[in-house]
This record gives structure tokens, sequence and C-alpha cells, in this order.
């Protein structure tokens, strides 16, 4: 990932596209799982555009998928709320997990993705979130428990 | 361990990064409480939903999406970039008052000149420069320049008006001025130059063979990536694949943005389909 910064400054432009198609996956689906399915496009969009500014200023040394992913928090973080309802396109399963997890606060949804749906290890999330390891350990733990009360009390509604 | 603690443990009783001895204690505690049992329940299954939910791959297109998107705007660092960001910071009062000025003072110039060329002595015999008549530029006025336009239309007399103004004719261009109803000829596939164009010329290419329903390739027929050139990389040539049906307009466009006259292509051409023809173009920063 380092090249791919050196080449970016070297004036490389397949870099930049070589990058996109390397974590437009990762940067979607924390958008998607975060803000919904409305906005989630545009907004990873953004990011890229975003990332392509400022880019320039980045050391060669620093972890690209790092520095994106936080780049996608920092982006995340500034949109606006909206009350979307589930997308009714999304098959069930998927569409109780996006449920459940709109019903999270944003800071405990943003670490429960990157755990549990990205697959990232604590420390990494930490690192992006820039919290210390016990307090990302924590949101995740309470995020997880929301979560699963909440699917709880649905089925008890069933 | 009571269940305050062990419901504490519970995320990482799942993720299996307790130490042994606490994994058991949480395990017991799990056992003995019903509702603890059913927290853990619980988050099994959501995060087994988490899981399968997994990565949601990019819509489709959205690579190219984003990066047309990208190529829209200027190159960070660039001096357009530069310029945009300087610009911005003007207020748009300012750059209105400097507008009108300049267009007050071109009006203000052209009605000088106007009143100067009314004012001139109008005997075409006495103009000291102008020439009356072909023979006397040729022959008996050698000392007067003679432009290259002038020499491409020798059996043109001068106008009533360029004859009487004194003002000095133009100097000779190099380049050739092409009048953009130069007729395509199919038979004669023509390379195109474009200089000064650019850091993004070769988006706006890219956005000509789109608009034409063409593609850009290099010489071997594979797909032409526009980029954007800068000093170290400032020169590109690429040809331009079009239907027949749409060559002539696509001369027309390329003529236009040239400004150049097309000379001949020669050498490789790119692998071409039934019913295609080809352009080269060379841009130049």
């Amino acid at each position: 990932m380092s090249d791919l910064i050196r080449r970016f400054h070297a004036g490389d432009p397949t870099a930049f596209v070589e990058l996109i198609a390397a974590e437009q996956d990762d940067v979607y689906t924390l958008c998607l799982r975060c803000i919904g399915t409305h906005d989630a496009e545009a907004l990873c969009e953004r990011i890229f555009v975003a990332a392509h500014q400022e880019l320039n200023r980045v050391s060669p040394d620093t972890d690209l998928h790092i520095w994106l992913m936080k780049l996608t928090v920092h982006l995340i973080e500034a949109h606006p709320t909206t009350d979307e309802q589930p997308d009714t396109t999304l098959h069930d399963r998927s569409a109780t997990t996006q449920s459940l997890l709109e019903h999270l606060e944003l800071p405990f949804r943003m670490a429960v993705v990157m755990r549990d749906v990205l697959r990232m290890s604590e420390a990494l999330i930490s690192d992006i979130l820039n919290l210390s390891l016990g307090t990302t350990r924590s949101r995740i733990h309470r995020g997880r428990l929301t979560m699963a009360r909440g699917l709880s009390t649905n089925m008890d509604r069933a | 361990m009571d269940s305050f603690f062990a419901r504490n443990r519970l995320s990482a009783y799942l993720d299996r990064t307790l130490p042994r001895a606490e994994a058991e204690a949480v395990a017991e505690a799990i056992a003995r409480d019903i509702a603890l049992s059913a927290d853990v329940q619980a988050m099994h299954k959501v995060l087994g939903m988490m899981h399968e939910a997994g990565r949601v791959p990019a819509p489709t297109g959205f690579h190219a999406r984003t990066v047309a998107t990208i190529a829209s705007k200027p190159v960070p660092g660039s001096q357009v970039a530069w310029l945009q960001r300087r610009l911005s910071r003007i207020p748009t009062e300012v750059v209105a008052l400097v507008g009108a000025a300049l267009i007050a003072a071109v009006a203000w110039q052209r009605t000088v000149s106007q009143e100067t060329t009314d004012d001139a002595p109008t005997p075409v015999a006495e103009a000291p420069v102008a020439p009356p008549s072909d023979d006397e530029v040729g022959v008996d006025s050698p000392e007067v320049p003679v432009t290259t336009e002038q020499n491409a239309t020798p059996q043109e007399p001068p106008s009533p008006k360029q004859a009487r103004s004194p003002t000095p004719p133009p100097p000779a261009r190099t380049v050739t001025p092409v009048p953009e109803s130069l007729p395509y000829d199919p038979d004669a596939p023509l390379a195109y130059r474009i200089l000064s164009g650019g850091d993004q010329v070769l988006y706006d290419i890219a956005t000509l063979a789109d608009e034409s329903n063409g593609r850009l390739v290099d010489a071997y027929g594979k797909l032409f990536t526009p980029h954007s050139l800068n000093e170290g990389n400032s020169f590109a040539s690429v040809y331009l694949v079009v239907n027949e049906d749409n060559a002539p307009s696509t001369h027309a466009r390329l003529l236009k943005r040239s400004g150049m006259e097309p000379y001949p292509l020669e050498g490789p051409q790119p692998p071409l389909n039934d019913g295609e023809t080809v352009f080269m173009i060379e841009a130049q920063l």
C-alpha cells in the first residue's frame, strides 16, 4: 500500500484507481451499515474524492488502509443523520441485521460493524477510532449486547 | 464469578479471547443464570447474522463512476488546482468588477480604433504602406512585408478597408489556419495535434470519444485509459476508433479542437473492425 502512495506522489494516475478497487468494498460496507442504503454510495464516492484531494499530503510510510478508514469514519460522523427505514429490498436476515444496527448509537454501530462485519482486530479498530483498547472493547461489547436484546425483544413480539 | 462480571465478559467469551480459567468461570455463571444464558444465545445469534451479512460489494459501476468524478476535478497540486484555490478566495464582487472593467476597456479600445480608421487619409494612392495592387506588391514594393496568407491568395485584391488602413499587416504565422469545413476523406486517415491542451486534455479527448460513440486505444488496439499530463509526462499519442458514419463529425470536432492542419496518418495503426475508421491524436500538456 505504501507503494501506492509513492506512485501517487510520483504522478502515476493508475495508483489511485488501484486504491479504489482495493478499498471500495470495505468503505462501502462501513457506509452502508452506518448510514443506510440511501446515501451510502454518494458518501462513499465523496470519501474517495476527499482521499484523492488529501493523498498528496500523506507520508509514504502511512498505513493507507488505516488512513482511509479514519477518513471514512470522520465523514460518516459528519454526515447528517436521517430516520431511514430498513431497506425492504434486502432479504429478511440482512434487513433484520440492518434494523438492529440502526438501533445503536453511531459510535457503537461503527465499532460493531468494524469488528463483526469487516472482521477487524480490536487493536486496529482502536487505532482507527483513536480510542484506547479498553474503550474499544467496551463499545463492541455494549453494541453487541444492545443488538442481542433487540433481537430477543423482536422474537418475543413475533 | 457473579452474573454481573460474567455479563461484562460475554463478548470476550464468545470471541474466545479470555484466559482459560476466566472462560470456565464465565461458563459456570452462564449455566447458573437463565437470563445470562439467554443473553449469550441472543448475542451468539447476532454475531452469526453479522458474519453472514459480511462485506457488501460496492454497486456495479461504482469504480468507473468514482474514477470519472475524480478525473473531472483538477489534479491536486496541479497549477489548475492552485489557481482554483486562490480564485475561490477572491470575493465574487471583485471578480465581477474586474470583468466589467475589462469589457469596458475592450469596448473603449475598439471605439478608439474605429475612430482612428475613420480619420485616416482616404485616397488609396496616398496610403504609405498598403499595396494598391498585387503587381506593385510583388515587383515595385519589395520592402513591404508579405505574409503567408497573402501568398496563399495572390489573386484576391485587397479589400477597400485593408487598402485604407494605415496599420501594418499582421506578422506571418507559422501555423496554417484550418477551416472547420475541411472535407473528410475516408480513404486518407489523418493525425491531429493538440498543442497546449492542458493537463486534462486526455480526458477531453475521452469525452469526445464517448460522444462520438468511439473508443480510445493504443497502437495495438488495447483500450487507452486517460490520465492527467504533467511536466514529467507531457505528451501522449492515442488512436480514436469510430464508426464510419460518425467519422465526418468526429473529424470536424477534432479539427476544431486541434486548430491546426492535420497530417496524413502513417506508421502503425490499431486493428479495426468492419465499418470502423481511425484518427490519431497527439496531445501535449
